[in-house]
């Protein structure tokens, strides 16, 4: 019996995006947390900003203000950048570690295998729609945030406004590189709950690493350290301590890649 | 060659061989039946030729090529359902298959009719545009199926087909594999049913702690005697070994 003719290398990458995609648009998982970055993040940004920039004499408002840096656009910027070094980790981690644990607790891995598209090809394409799907979450994010600020205010957008936003999605899309390395723990621990357990260890290890004024060299915690030294003018994350970020997420997706293309199902 | 064999592979999980030296084939137009006990190495023998684990030793092959380092052009003519059926529970019976056909190499233009033809063949049609997790376990097999064979492929790898299925879905894959095989695909098939495999099997084999133990004529009488026949007798050598040792 004669083979069919094989597909195209690209068609190949664009058909397992599509899947891939696809797979990701139904998902209630991103859904959801989709929702909660793009809604809650700018909601309780704004929320703290008008507490401290009202009557502000509260206990509340004390607390707030330790948090809080400058006024309008830049304390709004300020506080979403806090937000998004955490949050948007958390809910990008979720959604990657949802990505590729499934496929060993839905048990549909074993589909996977001998298949004209192999599994380096759909981790690949794992990777990549996770990061998109976290760049339009980060510009929806700041777009929503963007709204609630001229509603609720703040003033009209100008550049100072830009350029706090601009900064949010940076550290929004830092950050959400630093999830997808929670890839890789997913699909050795073939499952969620490995993952899960690493993420919270990561968490962990950055508050130390900050704590003890190592943050600025480890790389889970530069993004958030850097949002929050630069809004009080006292840099001490540089270009060098942010190009940690994108390294380690390509160390990691090869990796993931790798380990896609030869694991067995044991 | 034939489209499917395998020449003396060997497979150990820990202190446990699954397969021993096992040497099979399949040729186009075949349906070969492998029978046996739990445990028995049925699963191990359909991962290795799927390219899930290595052997430890001997070689698996498709079409020629070793499954270690087989071309792309080659799995695309391969359609496979070993345990569970290919499904995810957020999408449609109809977005699962489209899934499964771009998977498996179906240019995009001809996946719309291709998935519309296997729905029809499978008679998921009152469930296209039902989500997977809605769906009965027999459907989901259905599915599992139709998403294994949407691409028509020339190897066929089918481990316990008829599980969960109802009386018309165990005519239809019986059907289906007879169509198949009549179309000229190879397909190595599992079951714990000897008289199902009876039906539609050129072939079948017993397998036994990891080592083909002898083979039972479909067109035979009293099937499971045969079997029981043939598995005890490989435990009663078993046993004498032990002994002799």
């Amino acid at each position: 019996m004669a083979l069919r003719p094989l597909l195209a290398r690209e068609c190949i990458v664009r058909e397992a995006l599509s899947v891939e995609f696809l797979k990701l648009r139904k998902s209630p998982v991103a859904l959801i947390t989709g929702m909660l970055i793009v809604l809650l993040i700018p909601a309780m940004s704004f929320g703290l900003v008008s507490v401290v920039e009202g009557s502000g004499s509260g206990l509340l408002a004390e607390k707030v203000r330790v948090l809080v840096t400058g006024t309008g656009w830049v304390a709004l910027g300020g506080l979403l950048n806090q937000f998004a070094a955490s949050a948007v980790f958390v809910g990008v981690s979720v959604v990657a570690v949802w990505c590729f644990g499934r496929e060993f607790s839905d048990r549909t891995v074993g589909s996977l295998f001998a298949l004209p598209t192999s599994r380096g090809t759909i981790a690949g394409a794992k990777l990549i729609v996770i990061l998109c799907w976290s760049l339009l979450v980060s510009v929806l994010l700041v777009t929503v945030a963007a709204a609630i600020g001229v509603l609720g205010g703040l003033g009209r957008l100008d550049s100072t406004a830009f350029e706090e936003l601009g900064t949010v999605i940076l550290v929004a899309w830092l950050t959400s590189l630093l999830a997808s390395t929670l890839s890789l723990p997913a699909s050795i621990g073939r499952g969620y709950l490995p993952a899960i357990g690493v993420m919270v260890l990561i968490l962990m290890t950055a508050q130390m690493a900050v704590l003890f004024e190592a943050g600025a060299w480890y790389p889970y915690a530069s993004p958030g350290l850097w949002a929050v030294s630069s809004d009080q003018g006292d840099l001490v994350v540089g270009v060098a301590h942010l190009a940690t970020v994108p390294v380690l997420a390509g160390v990691s997706s090869l990796l993931t890649v790798r380990w896609w293309q030869r694991f067995e199902l044991v | 060659m034939n489209p499917i064999v395998t020449d003396g592979v060997s497979r150990a999980y820990g202190d446990e061989l699954a397969l021993d030296r096992l040497t099979i084939e399949v040729a186009p137009g075949e349906i070969h039946a492998i029978v046996g006990l739990n445990g028995a190495g049925k699963t191990t023998l359909m991962r290795i030729l799927m390219g899930m684990i290595r052997p430890d030793s001997g070689r698996a092959l498709l079409h020629g090529s070793d499954v270690i380092e087989v071309p792309g052009r080659t799995w695309a003519d391969v359609g496979h359902m070993i345990e569970s059926p290919f499904g995810y529970p957020e999408l449609t019976v109809v977005e699962n298959i489209s899934a499964a056909a771009k998977l498996r190499g179906i240019p995009s233009g001809d996946v719309a009719a291709a998935a519309d033809s296997v729905v029809k063949r499978f008679e998921l049609g009152r469930w296209a545009d039902r989500r997977a997790r809605a769906l009965s376990m027999g459907n989901r097999q259905r599915l599992g199926l139709a998403c294994a064979l949407v691409h028509t492929p020339g190897v066929i790898v089918l481990d316990e087909p008829s599980n969960s299925l109802d009386p018309a879905g165990v005519v239809l894959v019986r059907d289906l594999m007879r169509h198949e095989a009549a179309e000229g695909a190879a397909i190595l098939v599992s079951s714990h049913h000897l008289d199902e495999l009876a039906r539609v099997a050129h072939r079948i084999s017993v397998l036994h702690r990891g080592r083909l133990i002898g083979n039972i004529d479909p067109d035979g009488f009293d099937l499971e005697r045969r079997f029981f026949e043939l598995v005890h007798g490989a435990e009663t050598s078993v046993g004498e070994g032990v002994h002799r040792a």
